[in-house]
């Protein structure tokens, strides 16, 4: 419920892909579920999402990982490797089905300079509808590799408004 | 009060995290009120939030405070004082840590006793941005007596260093003061 509005709304989620011992397979995905807790005359509006890829994860046994999550790099010079592990996809879902109707690459955002990509509308998420956020790894990763894919959905909260009819358009 | 309307307004709030002697177990929050000495008839309007994560670092034998940390930083000549994961090398150092780690930190905005937004969100991507700032779609409103609190918070635990442990999470407000109107 809104405090006020529109009220701002920034949700992250965190996907981990690795326990620090077996491959990430291709096509492995980590969903995770936002909860927006709005009222029945309220809706969310995504503008943007903000995404960032980390090395480090949970790790084997619940841990040697953690604490260590710094951000990969996306253009290592020659003294360094190049980035391994970072192709991966992005899906919305609201309700039970995929807005925008597509996945897309989160290593594209997650590289430019801003870090985020804005939608030219608005993804609507109405009352009741799930939301979730659904990373997939789309390249096999070698053993031992650890990522965290953070996104932020940046959006609003605000109470739904009736839109006013024109009556020059009414017939009759 | 404002001397003009509306008024700009940039508030900063400092958040240390000093492992050097001790883990920090992970959602671990360091909360700093914001005074923003505002008049019954007005309020303020946050626009947008900049992050700035500083630490204690190693760039090649080098111990330095409070240096902006980096965050897809490759050292150039000295691989021997950085620390390599997965095949990639990173600075800053951290000795004893897996990798180097420490800037996996969220925020929270406090507004009232309420979350706005109302969930705690990420502090590395924005971090991270060449601008470091993050605008908000719409302004968070701050009344009258309202209490106004910024909270960070660290998302992992972060495992003792004794020699490098401490990250300072500066948070910037930009926003404005002015004269509440009525529409």
């Amino acid at each position: 419920m809104a405090n006020q509005n529109p009220q701002p709304e920034v949700y992250t989620t965190r996907h981990v892909f690795g326990d620090n011992a077996a491959v990430i397979s291709a096509g492995t995905r980590v969903t995770q579920t936002v909860y927006t807790n709005q009222a029945n005359n309220e809706e969310v509006r995504i503008y943007g999402i903000m995404a960032e890829i980390m090395a480090g994860g949970t790790g084997a046994a619940g841990g040697a990982f953690n604490g260590s999550n710094g951000p990969v790099c996306c253009s290592c010079d020659a003294i360094d490797t190049a980035p391994t592990c970072m192709d991966f996809n992005i899906t919305l879902l609201v309700g039970a089905n995929a807005v925008p109707s597509q996945s897309f690459s989160i290593e594209s955002i997650a590289c430019k300079d801003d870090k985020t990509l804005t939608f030219p509308v608005p993804v609507l998420v109405l009352f009741q509808q799930p939301l979730s956020v659904v990373i997939t790894n789309n390249t096999q990763c070698l053993a031992g590799t650890n990522r965290t894919v953070k996104i932020s959905l940046i959006g609003e909260l605000a109470i739904q408004s009736a839109d006013c009819v024109d009556p020059s358009l009414i017939q009759g | 009060m404002v001397n003009q309307d509306p008024q700009p307004e940039v508030y900063q709030t400092t958040h240390t995290f000093d492992y050097t002697g001790g883990n920090i177990v992970a959602n671990t929050t360091r909360a700093v009120d914001v005074f923003t000495y505002q008049a019954n008839n007005e309020e303020f309007r946050l626009y947008a939030i900049k992050v700035e994560i500083e630490g204690t670092v190693d760039y090649g034998g080098v111990v330095t405070a409070d240096v902006e940390l980096c965050c897809d930083n490759v050292l150039p000549g000295n691989t021997a004082g950085a620390t390599i994961v997965g095949g990639m090398v990173y600075s800053p150092q951290n000795i004893g840590a897996p990798s180097f780690g420490g800037m996996d930190f969220n925020i929270g905005i406090r507004v009232g006793g309420q979350l706005i937004p109302s969930t705690t969100f990420d502090a590395s991507t924005i971090f991270c941005k060449d601008s470091k700032t993050m605008a908000l779609t719409t302004p968070v409103i701050v009344l009258f007596k309202q209490p106004f609190q910024i909270e960070v918070s660290n998302a992992t635990t972060l495992a003792t260093l004794a020699n490098y442990g401490i990250r300072t999470v500066k948070i910037t407000l930009i926003g404005e003061l002015g004269i509440q109107k009525q529409y």
